[in-house]
């Protein structure tokens, strides 16, 4: 048996920081990103705690469960917060450390997501329901596409820091601006298409469309009431601010003060929360057909990136 | 003495006699059964003793070219564990899946030979000379062609069968090309590790060996033998060929790589390329099968593709001297052929339980099983997140190893193959959530498709299918206790004498409590939701943009779901071809969509090959006439020929 101190290097009150951070930003990072739209609109828009307030109110409410459902309807929801909490375990937040590091995490991160995704296909199809069907069976494309792109980022990184563990190889390959800026750009361009299609964000899937056919994530949770669209929504708002911390970890400047440099984090987060409102501000959705070619793009820079890293090795 | 390897061959001979007493029928049925449980736990215990003591002693007997050598090493052990549980859990299975009362006839085969295979494949992991290897690998070849005939009045049965026996022989005409040159090399039949230096043979002979045992792990190209066997066959006979049987074919070409001395380097980067490729062709075909059992074939070929990644990796880092990628190559190799074993037997166990419920293989004319078969599903949901190499099961260990072992020393040493190698992992990884996404979402959930009548099945096939699924639940959660048993075998195969196994456990535990963790959040959060299902409102039927009289036939079918992502992997998939137009104008017509499975290799290059050779052959059919004097007669001529030119050597200079 390991001693569980050997497993969790961290102090309680960092660890603590991290947990409580990790469950709490999320919803407001959304909020952030629809208060950006709704300027570019030329509206008010709700008010930026909006998804609190929702989530607030779906958790006292009583469900609708159809008929045609089984225990794997629950499953997905759960899953995605299950996942999320451990994920979020792995990811660096403000002060650059992770409570679990070790090297190979990575891998582990991305099959949580791919447990969590695959929950959520299974939860849409156990509706029958062939709106949910058609959502999955998108989601499970992208995601196939996705992942190569995400992969080779890592090894770029990987090769460019010398680390395996994820935490230390960011934080390595943050300094590395000087010298390897090119690869580091790659890399961030390249997972930030892969942020956008992993949580169905213009140009890959519009969030506010109001049309079935036409949706990804919203239409695989359009029989989840109640709790569980609560759970359905925090989770996938888990999943969006962690990878958006994950490529704040590749950007974010290091003062080494703890305080100040959750602040940096706090601040990366909102602009990075604003970016994704100004992409989805001043783009349309791609055509369905399109949406595979910006996939390959997403892991062509990180592939060029890998090559790139290989040659300033 | 060695008393593991006397009790693994007792184990050999029981099963023998467990396939001698399924020929009684009926009232011995239960005797064989038995007889074969007790068969595998004898085995068990051999291969524990061997690894705890950890002497090798070999056992032989003398006869000159036909002596045998008998030896259990680590390696063997490794081999033999899942082969004896999957074997002795499977024994029970088909006395529910194939009642001898029922069905006489097929039940006596399948007893006989499935006894047979097993002893077959046991002997295989223990023989250490040339000749005794090849009579077991025929005997284990031959039964499992037996096996794969038995519902043998369909035609598609009768041509995968034949397509088996053949591809089987190719096989094992390499395998004796490669026991030949061995024998040239060691001077002897017997197999041991070769000191000293290289020679310019070896590669010649890990290359047949490569060949030989590839057919059987249906290693691309060699791979169009195993769809249609695995589909035609019983099921409890698919789940043995692909969780056990293929095994050996990993074993033979693991088994003579380590005897032979360290590779070129070019050697061990073509297996890992062959890995890569032949994993992410399995899958991309796995995804375009309408039949279930063919996706869990295609499936299997996907896992002998990444088990033989690891295995690449081994190599590679036993020519370069880099021990993390030794340890991390054939620990994630070994680990996964664990895994696979228990994944996929219980994957053809349950579709075994399916096709015996409902009738029929075709995912799309199932659904709603969840709640006609609840027990099977929830058993069906642990194997597919197994086999999608997901988290919190077993699958993802083996491949958790081997993308250590690629990010760490690879990408330092070797970066373009471990890139690549990388790139193929995980996009067949995610191609697979699609996979089983697809056969579970179709086949057990939403509302069924056909008013096919479906229950959960009886005890015996239910008992069996919970124990391979607690298999893979343990062997996720407890693997940092596994993973020591799997040292002596890794450090046999790297030739590494230092007690070297890096830090890899302690990150084993990190992903044991991952999987603990999930397993332990699934149990309150399944209360609550047990509570809130108590609680919900009115059972209402699904959305549907408010549609409330939807028919089933609307769902999404598992081609529909499919057809997205096969489109994108087209050049190695089969894709979805629609028959029929749309129609012009205003006016839609009715559209026939049809799945298209057909395999891209085997339609381009085996078969246009076969035929050629076929063609080529056919001048010297006049030989083949089927009188079997003639034969003996070919054979005495044989024998003279042998003889004479034994003589005329003599004379020779």
């Amino acid at each position: 048996m390991v001693e569980l101190g050997a497993l969790f290097p961290m102090g309680w009150f960092q660890t603590l920081c991290h947990v409580v951070a990790a469950l709490a930003l999320p919803p407001l990072v959304l909020g952030i990103i629809n208060k950006t739209k709704a300027a570019f609109a030329g509206k008010v828009g709700p008010p930026v705690l909006q998804l609190y307030y929702d989530l607030f109110k779906l958790v006292q409410k009583r469900m609708v469960v159809s008929r045609t459902t089984s225990w794997v309807f629950f499953a997905g929801p759960v899953g995605a917060v299950v996942v999320g909490v451990l994920v979020s375990l792995l990811v660096p937040l403000g002060d650059h450390r992770a409570p679990v590091s070790f090297a190979g995490d990575m891998v582990l991160l991305v099959a949580l997501l791919g447990l969590s995704r695959f929950l959520t296909v299974g939860a849409a199809l156990d509706t029958g329901s062939p709106f949910e069907g058609m959502g999955a069976a998108r989601e499970v494309t992208f995601a196939a596409l996705a992942e190569p792109g995400l992969f080779l980022g890592l090894c770029a990184l990987v090769v460019l820091s010398g680390q395996a563990a994820l935490a230390p190889m960011l934080a390595a390959a943050s300094q590395a601006w000087g010298a390897q800026a090119g690869t580091l750009a790659l890399v961030l361009l390249g997972w930030f298409i892969v942020l956008l299609v992993e949580n169905c964000r213009i140009p890959f899937d519009d969030p506010n469309t109001h049309l079935e056919l036409t949706m990804i994530h919203e239409v695989m949770i359009l029989d989840h009431s109640g709790p569980l669209l609560a759970m359905a929504l925090y989770g996938a708002s888990m999943k969006l601010f962690l990878l958006i911390s994950l490529l704040l970890a590749l950007c974010l400047p290091r003062t080494g003060n703890a305080p100040l440099d959750w602040g940096l984090f706090l601040a990366g987060v909102g602009a990075a929360a604003v970016l994704v409102g100004v992409v989805e501000s001043v783009i349309a959705r791609l055509r369905l057909p399109r949406i595979p070619l910006l996939l390959v793009s997403a892991a062509l820079f990180t592939g060029f990136a890998f090559l790139l890293s290989l040659v300033k090795r | 003495m060695s008393t593991g390897l006397i009790l693994v061959l007792c184990c050999a001979l029981v099963w023998v006699l467990a396939s001698l007493a399924g020929l009684g029928g009926p009232r011995t049925d239960r005797f064989s059964a038995f007889l074969g449980v007790a068969a595998s736990l004898i085995g068990l215990v051999g291969c524990a003793m061997s690894l705890l003591d950890g002497s090798e002693i070999p056992l032989g007997v003398d006869a000159g070219l036909f002596s045998a050598r008998f030896l259990l090493d680590s390696l063997s052990a490794v081999f033999l564990l899942p082969t004896l549980v999957v074997g002795g859990i499977l024994q029970v299975y088909q006395t529910g899946y194939l009642p001898a009362r029922e069905k006489p006839r097929d039940a006596r085969t399948s007893r006989f030979f499935f006894g047979l295979l097993m002893s077959g494949i046991i002997l295989v992991f223990v023989c250490r000379s040339g000749f005794a290897f090849l009579v077991a690998w025929e005997l284990m070849a031959v039964s499992a062609f037996f096996l794969i005939a038995i519902e043998d009045h369909e035609a598609h049965v009768r041509r995968a069968a034949w397509i088996y026996l053949v591809a089987t022989h190719i096989g094992t005409a390499f395998l004796f090309a490669m026991t030949a040159l061995l024998a040239l090399r060691t001077g002897g039949t017997e197999w041991l590790p070769i000191a000293g230096e290289a020679a310019a043979l070896d590669p010649v002979i890990a290359l047949c060996a490569l060949a030989g045992f590839g057919i059987k792990a249906g290693l691309l190209p060699f791979h169009v033998w195993l769809p249609g066997a695995h589909a035609g066959a019983p099921s409890h006979v698919s789940a043995i060929l692909s969780g056990v049987m293929l095994n050996t074919g990993i074993y033979g070409i693991l088994r003579i790589t380590g005897i032979l001395p360290p590779l070129p380097m070019a050697f061990a980067i073509g297996v890992m390329c062959l890995g890569a490729v032949t994993m992410v062709y399995g899958i991309a075909n796995a995804l375009g099968q309408g039949d279930f059992k063919a996706l869990l074939a295609y499936s299997s070929i996907e896992n002998m593709g990444i088990i033989l990644l690891g295995v690449g990796m081994g190599l590679l880092g036993r020519t370069a001297g880099e021990t993390a990628w030794v340890v991390f190559g054939f620990g994630g190799a070994l680990v996964h052929v664990w895994n696979h074993a228990f994944f996929k037997s219980l994957l053809f166990a349950i579709a075994g339980a399916i096709l015996h419920a409902t009738g029929t293989r075709q995912i799309d004319r199932l659904g709603g099983l969840a709640r006609r078969m609840p027990w099977t599903v929830v058993l069906l949901g642990v194997g597919v997140l197994a086999a999608s190499g997901l988290p919190p099961l077993n699958g993802f260990v083996g491949e958790w190893l081997l993308y250590r072992g690629l990010l760490g020393a690879g990408l330092a040493h070797y970066a373009v193959v471990s890139v690549v190698s990388i790139f193929a992992l995980a996009l067949a990884g995610a191609v697979a959530a699609a996979v089983y996404g697809k056969f579970f979402g179709v086949v057990a959930l939403g509302e069924p498709r056909t008013g096919l009548a479906a229950h959960d099945p009886k005890a015996s096939m239910m008992l069996s299918m919970i124990l391979l699924a607690a298999s893979c639940v343990a062997l996720a959660v407890l693997m940092p206790y596994a993973w020591p048993i799997l040292r002596g075998a890794v450090l046999h195969l790297g030739r590494l004498d230092a007690p070297v196994l890096p830090e890899a456990s302690g990150d084993l535990w990190k992903l044991a409590l991952a999987a603990s963790a999930v397993w332990l959040a699934a149990l309150p959060l399944g209360l609550w939701a047990r509570r809130a299902w108590a609680a919900r409102s009115a059972a209402v039927p699904t959305w549907d943009c408010g549609y409330a009289a939807a028919s089933p036939r609307i769902q999404y079918t598992g081609a529909s779901f499919a057809d997205f992502l096969s489109r994108q992997l087209r050049p190695t998939a089969p894709s979805v071809e629609k028959s029929g137009a749309l129609g012009s104008g205003v006016a839609v017509q009715p559209v026939a969509v049809k799945l298209r499975g057909a395999d891209q290799v085997g339609e381009w290059l085996v078969e246009p090959l076969t035929r050629r050779v076929l063609s080529r052959l056919q001048r010297w059919h006049w030989l083949q006439h089927g009188q079997l004097q003639i034969y003996l007669l070919y054979i005495m001529l044989a024998l003279v020929l042998a003889l004479s030119w034994a003589v005329v050597r003599a004379w020779l200079p």
